[in-house]
């Protein structure tokens, strides 16, 4: 077998190796411009239909579905989308964000996000005492699976630094836990 | 663990010979771009026998075949159809590109997706030896 090979992140990545700075830009836009149209076909592999199967669940011919998942993004309609992703099963879900919006950024977002949804949760929850409990739950959980997942990453990040937190909570801690619990800060070392 | 792609020797020297000769037809970019489509339902966690399409063709062994058919953007003249010839390594999540090549040199691709997959058994037989 070839020695120790490149591994590239994508094709944008590999055809750097092939063209000059030109070629490679037209080739970036090429490839960006169809976006929408890859993420469908991915959506539906993920699902396991075949094109036909999606066609007949969405009042579509499988000659459009084929024509959707090749198009430019200016080219599709809100209305194809639609009709494709609820044949998935799936939402649409429409968000602005500024142009080329850093990293950094989206990052900050997303937490922002992740917060009013889990404060929504909470609200929705409020008077009927077993949603309460329900909610109360899924916090805990969704803290601690984001607290492992950020403690995972700042590992690859920084190891030789990390140390182990002092507590973690676990979901077999859940049960015993009440309101008063919940006021409580978790201290890391 | 995301996937990422991998090329080998052959496939290095092929495309830049595939390139050349197709200077101006814009193949090449068609080809990458239905490999880029193939690439994201992989990233998207479906495994790689499940992905179908008009454009992949399941070839042994679990090797695929990714056309050039399908795209919106026009190609000048009449191409023949190509292949950019794939191997989808689910445990390491490396997408090996082959070869490449089209109608006519299609036996001897395959010929090349075998060697390459045996020489991959003998050298993952290695290092777990």
């Amino acid at each position: 077998m070839d020695s120790k090979k490149t591994a590239y992140r994508g094709v944008k990545d590999l055809f750097k190796e092939y063209a000059n700075k030109e070629e490679q830009k037209e080739f970036e836009q090429f490839i960006d411009s169809q976006q929408i149209a890859k993420t469908l076909f991915a959506l539906r592999s993920k699902a396991g239909k075949t094109q036909k199967e999606l066609a007949e669940k969405a009042g579509m011919t499988q000659s459009k579905i084929s024509k959707i998942e090749h198009a430019f993004n200016d080219d599709l309609s809100v209305g194809d989308i639609l009709k494709y992703s609820s044949a998935l099963g799936l939402q649409l879900h429409i968000g602005f964000t500024p142009e080329n919006l850093a990293l950094v950024n989206q990052v900050k977002l997303h937490w922002f996000q992740l917060l009013e949804c889990l404060d929504e949760i909470q609200k929705l929850s409020e008077g009927d005492k077993e949603m309460e409990t329900e909610a109360r739950k899924f916090s805990f959980e969704a803290a601690n699976n984001i607290l492992n997942g950020l403690l995972e990453h700042l590992t690859k990040v920084h190891p030789e630094n990390m140390q182990k937190p002092a507590l973690l909570v676990t979901t077999s801690d859940i049960e015993s836990t009440t309101k008063e619990d919940c006021d409580t800060n978790i201290a890391f070392n | 663990m995301q996937w990422c792609i991998e090329q080998t020797d052959l496939f290095a020297r092929k495309f830049k010979q595939f390139r050349k000769k197709n200077k101006h037809s814009g193949l090449d970019k068609l080809l990458l771009n239905n490999l880029d489509t193939y690439l994201k339902a992989l990233q998207f966690g479906t495994s790689p026998q499940k992905i179908n399409a008009g454009f992949i063709h399941h070839e042994p062994n679990g090797v695929k075949a990714i056309d050039q058919k399908g795209s919106r953007k026009k190609v000048s003249g009449t191409p023949k159809e190509c292949r950019l010839y794939v191997f989808p390594d689910s445990d390491s999540k490396v997408l090996y590109l082959i070869t490449i090549g089209d109608k006519n040199s299609q036996k001897s691709d395959i010929k090349d997706c075998c060697s390459f997959l045996d020489e991959s058994r003998k050298t993952k037989g290695s290092d777990h030896g």
